[in-house]
């Protein structure tokens, strides 16, 4: 449980022996077909490289361009989380479809977010500033912020399982 | 990340100018390469696919000659983790990762074209790609070999 909560186990190689690595990644189908599925959600992890593509994008887990992996991994941590907790009414499914790419010294942050309880602009874009200042000045390095607004969850559907 | 291994002739014509009294001084020679070569590493064949069709394009408009395209296989990093919670060593779920590498030739450049042809190349890099700059630089021989040879030719 707490392996899904970090979403170690679903992008990064393992170095622990044996994690839930059957069931990470897989949503299983209910009766009444109420488990939203969006792309990402859908395609099983096997499907990474052909259907599916990754939630970060950086050079440090290329071959001879290792350098820096783990401050990669925890940079990534420290952004998911603090997404999750600064906007826990309009992130969607839990911070999943947050995307993080990195070109040369910049972040950008990309994904979609809800705004299905209240759609006050003056609100969301300081609260873009706000996350832009603040990442940018704990990580040390400049952070964009491309976030899309969507009504709802249901708007992300790729199918119920 | 714009690192540019090929010597900024901005830098030390600052170096030149930090020196006390002004003095008139000769600018360098641009430098000349007979080939740059690129190599960019991926995880996404795709998207490498797209980025040497972006490089094929702006060497036709900025009139580069262009050298040889090379797509080598992916270089494979494994590691496995067991299936099982306790022992069946035997069973195992097979984890990999890929690197793509291209190499793209650019041949017959001076110096100054060469740094603002890789500065705007290297602006552009997609997120996950990675560069690496070789190149082969004409250079004239050195004074020792080319006085010592003049020498030779003036005993003879």
């Amino acid at each position: 449980m707490n392996a899904r909560l970090l979403r170690l186990d679903r992008r990064s190689i393992s170095t622990t022996q044996v994690l839930a690595k059957n069931q990470a990644g897989k949503y299983r189908s209910t009766p009444n077909r109420t488990q939203l599925l969006t792309y990402e959600m859908a395609a099983r992890p096997h499907h990474i490289g052909v259907k599916k593509s990754w939630l970060t994008w950086h050079t440090q887990n290329l071959e001879e361009f290792r350098n820096q992996q783990p401050l990669m991994v925890a940079q990534d941590q420290i952004i998911r989380r603090f997404m999750r907790g600064f906007f826990p009414n309009n992130v969607v499914i839990q911070g999943e479809e947050i995307v993080i790419k990195r070109r040369g010294n910049v972040i950008i942050i990309a994904g979609f977010l809800q705004y299905s309880q209240r759609f006050d602009i003056r609100r969301i874009y300081w609260m873009y500033g706000f996350v832009e200042e603040f990442l940018s000045n704990l990580l040390k390095q400049p952070v964009k912020l491309e976030m899309q607004f969507v009504e709802s969850e249901a708007d992300l559907a790729y199918n119920y399982v | 990340m714009l690192r540019n291994g090929l010597g900024n002739l901005l830098q030390q014509s600052t170096r030149l100018l930090r020196g006390g009294p002004v003095q008139t001084t000769t600018p360098l020679p641009d430098k000349l390469f007979k080939s740059i070569e690129l190599e960019m590493r991926g995880h996404d064949p795709a998207v490498l696919r797209s980025y040497t069709t972006f490089l094929k394009t702006v060497c036709g408009h900025l009139n580069i000659p262009q050298g040889r395209l090379q797509v080598l296989p992916y270089v494979r990093w494994i590691q496995y983790a067991l299936r099982s919670k306790f022992v069946h060593k035997k069973y195992k779920l097979h984890y990999e990762t890929r690197t793509h590498i291209t190499k793209f030739e650019v041949k017959e450049l001076t110096g100054s074209t060469a740094s603002t042809f890789l500065e705007y190349i290297q602006r552009n890099i997609p997120e996950g790609v990675a560069m690496r700059v070789g190149y082969e630089e004409l250079r004239p021989l050195p004074n020792t070999i080319v006085d010592h040879s003049k020498k030779e030719t003036a005993a003879q």
